[in-house]
C-alpha cells in the first residue's frame, strides 16, 4: 500500500484569480496589489505566481517578528549582500544612503522594466521600509502580503486608498480545485466524495489540506482501492504540527481569550449568556472583532469558532486534565442543559465526555448516536450507542447501533441486532420504540434476502401498538405507513400502491392537510410517481414530480440535516422523493435531466456523499450507460467500485459490476466484460432500488460477450414477468433490449402493445421498433437523427447501423453511424488485433460482410445456410463489441 | 475460511471496537491512569492495526514487538484480565455475535505472557 518516493505536493495554478488580478491592475493601471486572506491559504503562491507571469526581475522582501522594530530591518540581509554604494549594515541608521541604495538596487534590476516587489509577510515589516516602498512606487511593481488590510503598514496602505494598489482577499480553494490538487498530488484519481469530504474539512486551506492528507494516509484512513483514491471515514483535521503552527497564533492571545476559544471550541457551540457566566466578556469582545469567534443567527445569540477546522485543532490540542476541568466547570454553571438542546451541540458534548472518561447519560448517548448517525458518523454512533448498557433505553440504542451497522455497509449484523432487540429482555413494548424498530427494519430489509417478511411482521406489531394507544401522535402513524410504502416498492408491488396511494394523495388534496403531513404527503407522491412511471402512466408521473417537495423545506428556513419537525423533512422521505425522482426521470428517458438531479444531490446532500458516493457515482454510470455513453460512464464506474471495496452503503456492487460488464462490452473489451459478469454472478444482494438496471445491464454485456442466446431470452422472459405484474415500462424497456440484440419476435411485440401514456421514452421506442419492422431505410435514417438528437445513442446507432446495411451508399447514415460511436466512446481499433479474436469460420464470414455480400451470397460461397451465417455474424459482433453490419464495416474500413 | 477479522465486520468494526476499548479504559479507574498522557490518537491506529493482524487481516503493523513495548510498564495481571473483560464487552455492546469475541478474547489471552511483568504481581 505505502510506496517509497515521498509525494510532492503540488503547486495548483489559480488561472482564474491570476487572470482577475491582470485585468484590474490593467484597467485602473494600478502599481500592484495588495493580497489578503487566511493563513495557508495561498496569498505567497500567488505572488509568486503573478510575479512569474509579469516576466521581469523580481526581488523579494519579507517582514520578520524580530527585525519589524528597527528601522530598515527588513532590508538588512538584501543591502548588505548588494554591498551597493555606501550602503551596508552599518548605514541603516542614515535614511538618505538606504534609500540611494534601495534605489541602486532596484535600477539594476530593471533590464526590461520595473522589477516585480513581493512584500511578504506585509504585518510585520518596519514602518521606514514601507515608507521607501511607498517613495519607490513609480520605479517598481509591488505585490504585498498581508493577513488581512488592518496589518498593512500605513504608507502602504495609502497607497491602497488612493487607487495605485488594487487589492484582493485570495480565497479557499473550491472542491473542483481541491480534486484536481489531490490527484496530482496521490498520482491517480481520488472519489469525488472523498475530494469534497477533504475539502469540507480542510476548509478548503491548502496548507491544512496538506496535513490532512497527510495525516489520513498515514492513518489508513485515505487508501488507494483499484486505483481509485477513497476515504474510509469522515476526515478530521488532527495533527500535531498544525497544533503547533496555530499554537504560534495562540501563544499571542491572553490566558483568557484563550480560555474563551478552547470553551467554544470544544462545545462546538455556547449560548452567548453562558459563556459570559464563565469567562471575561471582554476576552469575549476582543475574539470577536478578531472574527476568531462569530456570533450566529440563532433566537439564542449563541457563539463558535468561525472556521471548523480551527474549531477542531483547539479541541485536539486541549490536554487531558484541563479537558475534564473545563467540562466540569461548563457542566456545572449550564444548569438549563442547554448545550445539549441541539443537534450539533449534543454530539459535540458526548464527544468531549467520552474524551474525558467521564460518565455519558445514556439518554444523551442515545440523542447523540442518532445525530451521528444523521451526520454520517456511523462509527461515532456505534460508540455511542455501545456505551448504554441495558436499561429502558436499550432498544433505542439497538435502532442506532442496526442504523449505523447499515450505514457501515453491513446489513446482516444489523438485522441480528434487530432480531435480538425484538425478543431479549429489554424488548420493546411502548408505541414509539415499536415504530422506531420497525421503520429501521424495512430500512435493513432492503439490503438483506428474504427480511421482508420480518419487516412486515414487525411493521404489523408496531400498527397494533399505535392503534391501541389512544392519543398517540399522527405523525408515529405516519412513519408506519411510509415505511409500509417503502417495504411494498421493493418487492414490487406497485399495482397496490397505485390503488392505495391514490386514495391517500386524494384526501390530503381536499383535506388541506398541516405542515405536520408534509413527510406523509411527500412520501406518497414520490412513491406513486414511481409506480405510475413503471406502470406506464408517464404523464401522470411527471406531473406529480413538478411539485417541488422541497417547498415546505425551504419555507421553514433551517438549514443542517435532518430530523423531523421545524418544516424540516426526515431523511428517510428524502430518501424516497429522491429515488422516486431519479427513477421516473430514467423510465421516462430524460437522462440529461436525470444527471441533473443526481448533481444537484451530491450539492445539497453533500455530506452524505462519502457514504452514498457509491451509489452516486454508480447511478449516473447507470444513467449513461442507458444512453450508451460507456467512455464516460467507465471512470465513475473505476470509481464506484473502489468505493464499494471501503462499504457498500446501498447494496449497489450488483449494479457496479453490471455497469462495469457492460460498458467494458460496448467498449470491446470482451475479457473485461467476461471477468466483470462473473463477479456480478457470485451471489451479490442488490437493492431493489437498482435491481432492474443491473439485471438490464448484466443482461445486455452477456448478449455482447456471452450466450447471446440465452440472454435474449431471459430478457423476454423477465419482460414476460413484468407484464404479469402489471409493470408495463419495465416490460417495454427489456423487450427493446432482446430486440436491438436480435430478437425479431420481440421485435414484433412492441408496436402491437399499447400503452396508456407512453410518454418520450416509450415513444422513441416504438418509433424505432415501427422502422425496424418497416426496414425503410430513409425512415431509419431519420429515427437514427433524432434518437441522437435525444442523447439516445445505442438505439440511434442500431438504426443508422441497419439503414446503412439496407442502404450501403447513403453517406448520411454511415455519418450518423460514426456520430453516435463517438458519443459512445468507441476508438477506432486495429483490424489485425480485433479478427484475431475470432474464430476462422467467423473470419470467412465477417470479411465477405464488411465488403458488403448479402448474406444470402456468404451462405452460398461457403455452403451454409443463411441461418448459420447470422449466427456467425452475431457472434462476431459480440466479440468485436459492434452492435450490427454497418458498425464491422467502419471497423474493417 | 473467513477470519474473525472479516467476521466481525472488518476495518471499520475494529476502528470502533478500539474507540469504544479506549473510552471505557478512560473510565476505568485502575487504567486510565496508564493512558492519560498519552497520544491516544496513534496508540487507537497503532492497536487496531496489531489487532488486524492478530485477528487474520491484512498485516500492516509495523510497531515494536509487543514485549519491548511493554516493557517496564508495570502491568499486572489484574490489568490485563480488566483490559480483556473491556475488550470483550465493547464488541458485544457493539452488537458483534458472540461467537467471533470469544474466539478473539482467546487469541488475546495467549498474549498475556508477552504483556504482563510476573515482578511486580
Amino acid at each position: 500500500m505505502s510506496d517509497e518516493t515521498p509525494r510532492v505536493w503540488p503547486e495548483l495554478e489559480r488561472g482564474d484569480v491570476l487572470a482577475a488580478l491582470r485585468v484590474d491592475a490593467a484597467k485602473n493601471a494600478r502599481r500592484g496589489v495588495i493580497l489578503c486572506g487566511d493563513a495557508g491559504v495561498g496569498k505567497t503562491t500567488v505572488a509568486h505566481q503573478l510575479a512569474r507571469g509579469r516576466g521581469r526581475e523580481v526581488i523579494t522582501i519579507r517582514g520578520g517578528d524580530v527585525m519589524s522594530e528597527v528601522p530598515y530591518g527588513a532590508l538588512y540581509g538584501m543591502l548588505t549582500e548588494a554591498s551597493l554604494g555606501a550602503a551596508d549594515a552599518r548605514s541603516l541608521d542614515q535614511p538618505g544612503q538606504v534609500a540611494a541604495a534601495l534605489a541602486e538596487v532596484v535600477e539594476s534590476r530593471s533590464t526590461g522594466g520595473a522589477p516585480t516587489v513581493i512584500l511578504d509577510n506585509a504585518g510585520l515589516l518596519d514602518e521606514a521600509t514601507a515608507f521607501l516602498l511607498g517613495q519607490l512606487i513609480d520605479r517598481i511593481h509591488l505585490i504585498v502580503v498581508a493577513g488581512s488590510l488592518g496589518d498593512v503598514p500605513d504608507p502602504l496602505l495609502e497607497l491602497w486608498r488612493d487607487g495605485i494598489l488594487g487589492m484582493r482577499e485570495i480565497e479557499a480553494l473550491s472542491s473542483t480545485e481541491v480534486a484536481e490538487l489531490l490527484t496530482r498530488h496521490l498520482g491517480s484519481p481520488i472519489a469525488l466524495s472523498a475530494a469534497d469530504a477533504l475539502h469540507h474539512a480542510s476548509g478548503g486551506n491548502p496548507l491544512f489540506l496538506h496535513h490532512l492528507v497527510t495525516e489520513q494516509i498515514d492513518a489508513l484512513t485515505l487508501v488507494q482501492h483499484d486505483g481509485v483514491w477513497v476515504l474510509e471515514r469522515a476526515a478530521a483535521l488532527q495533527d500535531q504540527r498544525l497544533v503547533d503552527v496555530l499554537r504560534v497564533r495562540l501563544d499571542r492571545w491572553s490566558e483568557g481569550q484563550r480560555l474563551v476559544l478552547e470553551i467554544v471550541a470544544l462545545t462546538d457551540s455556547i449560548p452567548f449568556t453562558l459563556l459570559e457566566q464563565l469567562v471575561e466578556g471582554e476576552d469575549i469582545a476582543s475574539l470577536l472583532d478578531d472574527t476568531v469567534i462569530v456570533m450566529g443567527r440563532e433566537t439564542i445569540p449563541t457563539v463558535r469558532v468561525r472556521h471548523r477546522h480551527i474549531a477542531e485543532l483547539v479541541r485536539f490540542g486541549v490536554s487531558f486534565p484541563r479537558r475534564r476541568q473545563l467540562r466540569e466547570q461548563v457542566v456545572a454553571a449550564d444548569s438549563a442543559g442547554t448545550l445539549t438542546a441541539t443537534t450539533e451541540g449534543v454530539l459535540a458534548f458526548a464527544s468531549w465526555t467520552l474524551a474525558c472518561g467521564a460518565p455519558l447519560d445514556p439518554a444523551i448517548a442515545v440523542r447523540a448516536a442518532e445525530a451521528a448517525n444523521t451526520f454520517f458518523d456511523p462509527e461515532f454512533a456505534l460508540r455511542l450507542a455501545a456505551s448504554v448498557q441495558g436499561g429502558p433505553l436499550a432498544s433505542a440504542a439497538a435502532v442506532e447501533k442496526s442504523r449505523a451497522w447499515r450505514l457501515l455497509g453491513l446489513p446482516s449484523t444489523a438485522v441480528n441486532i434487530l432480531t435480538a432487540a425484538s425478543t431479549g429482555e429489554n424488548a420493546p413494548i411502548g408505541a414509539e420504540e415499536l415504530v422506531d424498530l420497525a421503520a429501521e427494519w424495512v430500512a435493513s430489509a432492503h439490503q438483506v434476502a428474504g427480511q421482508g417478511d420480518a419487516a412486515g411482521r414487525m411493521l404489523g406489531v408496531a400498527r397494533d401498538a399505535v392503534d391501541a394507544q389512544p392519543g398517540v401522535s399522527d405523525d408515529l402513524s405516519d412513519r408506519l405507513d411510509i415505511a409500509r410504502w417503502d417495504l411494498f416498492a421493493g418487492s414490487g408491488r406497485y399495482v397496490d400502491l397505485v390503488t392505495e396511494l391514490e386514495g391517500v394523495t386524494a384526501d390530503q388534496a381536499s383535506g388541506g392537510a398541516g405542515a405536520d403531513a408534509d413527510g406523509r404527503r411527500v412520501a406518497a407522491r414520490s412513491v406513486l410517481a414511481a409506480a405510475y412511471a413503471l406502470v406506464g402512466r408517464q404523464t401522470d408521473a411527471l406531473e406529480l414530480l413538478a411539485l417541488d417537495p422541497r417547498a415546505a423545506q425551504v419555507a421553514g428556513g433551517a438549514g443542517g440535516a435532518g430530523g423531523a419537525g421545524g418544516g424540516e423533512l426526515p431523511n428517510a422521505v428524502l430518501d424516497l422523493e429522491y429515488a422516486a425522482r431519479f427513477d421516473v426521470l430514467l423510465r421516462c428517458g430524460s437522462f440529461d435531466e436525470c444527471l441533473a438531479t443526481l448533481a444537484r444531490e451530491r450539492d445539497e446532500r453533500a455530506h452524505q456523499m462519502l457514504f452514498y458516493g457509491s451509489a452516486a457515482d454508480s447511478s449516473a454510470a447507470t444513467v449513461l450507460l442507458f444512453a450508451g455513453r460507456a467512455r464516460e460512464a467507465l471512470p465513475l464506474l473505476h470509481s464506484a467500485l473502489a468505493q464499494l471495496r471501503v462499504r457498500d452503503v446501498r447494496s449497489t456492487a450488483g449494479q457496479v459490476f453490471a455497469g462495469l460488464a457492460y460498458a467494458s462490452a460496448l467498449l470491446g473489451d470482451q475479457s473485461a466484460s467476461q471477468a466483470y459478469l462473473a463477479d456480478y454472478g457470485e451471489g451479490i444482494h442488490t437493492h431493489w432500488h437498482t435491481m432492474a438496471s443491473a439485471t438490464y445491464l448484466a443482461l445486455g454485456a452477456q448478449a455482447l460477450v456471452g450466450d447471446r442466446e440465452a440472454a435474449i431470452a431471459a430478457m423476454v422472459e423477465g419482460a414476460d414477468a413484468r407484464a404479469a405484474e402489471g409493470l408495463a415500462m419495465e416490460e417495454l424497456v427489456l423487450l427493446a433490449a432482446a430486440a436491438r440484440y436480435g430478437s425479431t419476435k420481440a421485435l414484433a411485440r412492441i408496436p402491437e402493445r399499447a400503452m396508456t401514456q407512453p410518454g418520450v421514452a416509450a415513444t422513441r421506442i416504438n418509433d424505432w421498433a415501427t422502422a425496424r419492422i418497416a426496414a425503410d431505410p430513409a425512415a431509419l435514417t431519420a429515427c437514427a437523427e433524432s434518437l441522437l438528437a435525444q442523447d439516445d445513442v445505442l438505439f440511434a446507432l442500431d438504426a443508422a447501423e441497419h439503414a446503412v446495411a439496407l442502404d450501403p451508399e447513403s453517406r448520411r447514415a454511415t455519418a450518423l453511424v460514426g456520430a453516435a460511436q463517438e458519443r459512445m466512446g468507441i476508438e477506432p481499433t486495429s483490424i489485425s488485433n480485433v479478427l484475431d479474436m475470432l474464430t476462422k469460420r467467423e473470419r470467412d464470414v465477417v470479411e465477405r460482410a464488411s465488403r458488403g455480400d448479402a448474406n444470402k451470397d456468404i451462405a452460398d460461397e461457403l455452403f451454409l445456410s443463411v441461418r448459420t451465417v447470422e449466427s456467425y455474424l452475431q457472434s462476431a459482433y459480440g466479440k468485436l463489441g459492434v452492435a450490427g453490419r454497418a458498425g464491422l464495416t467502419e471497423l474493417l474500413a | 475460511m473467513e477470519s474473525v477479522f472479516d467476521q466481525i465486520g472488518g476495518t471499520p468494526a475494529l476502528r470502533t471496537a478500539v474507540a469504544v476499548l479506549y473510552d471505557r479504559i478512560l473510565a476505568d479507574p485502575v487504567l486510565s491512569m496508564w493512558f492519560q498522557d498519552t497520544d491516544l490518537r496513534r496508540l487507537k491506529v497503532h492497536q487496531q492495526l496489531f489487532l488486524t493482524a492478530a485477528l487474520g487481516g491484512a498485516d500492516e503493523f509495523g510497531g515494536r514487538p509487543l514485549t519491548e513495548a511493554h516493557a517496564g510498564m508495570g502491568i499486572t495481571h489484574e490489568a490485563f484480565d480488566l483490559l480483556k473483560m473491556h475488550l470483550s464487552a465493547s464488541l458485544l455492546e457493539m452488537g458483534v455475535a458472540p461467537d467471533p469475541v470469544v474466539e478473539i478474547i482467546a487469541r488475546v489471552e495467549t498474549l498475556r505472557a508477552g504483556v504482563v511483568e510476573e515482578m511486580f504481581t
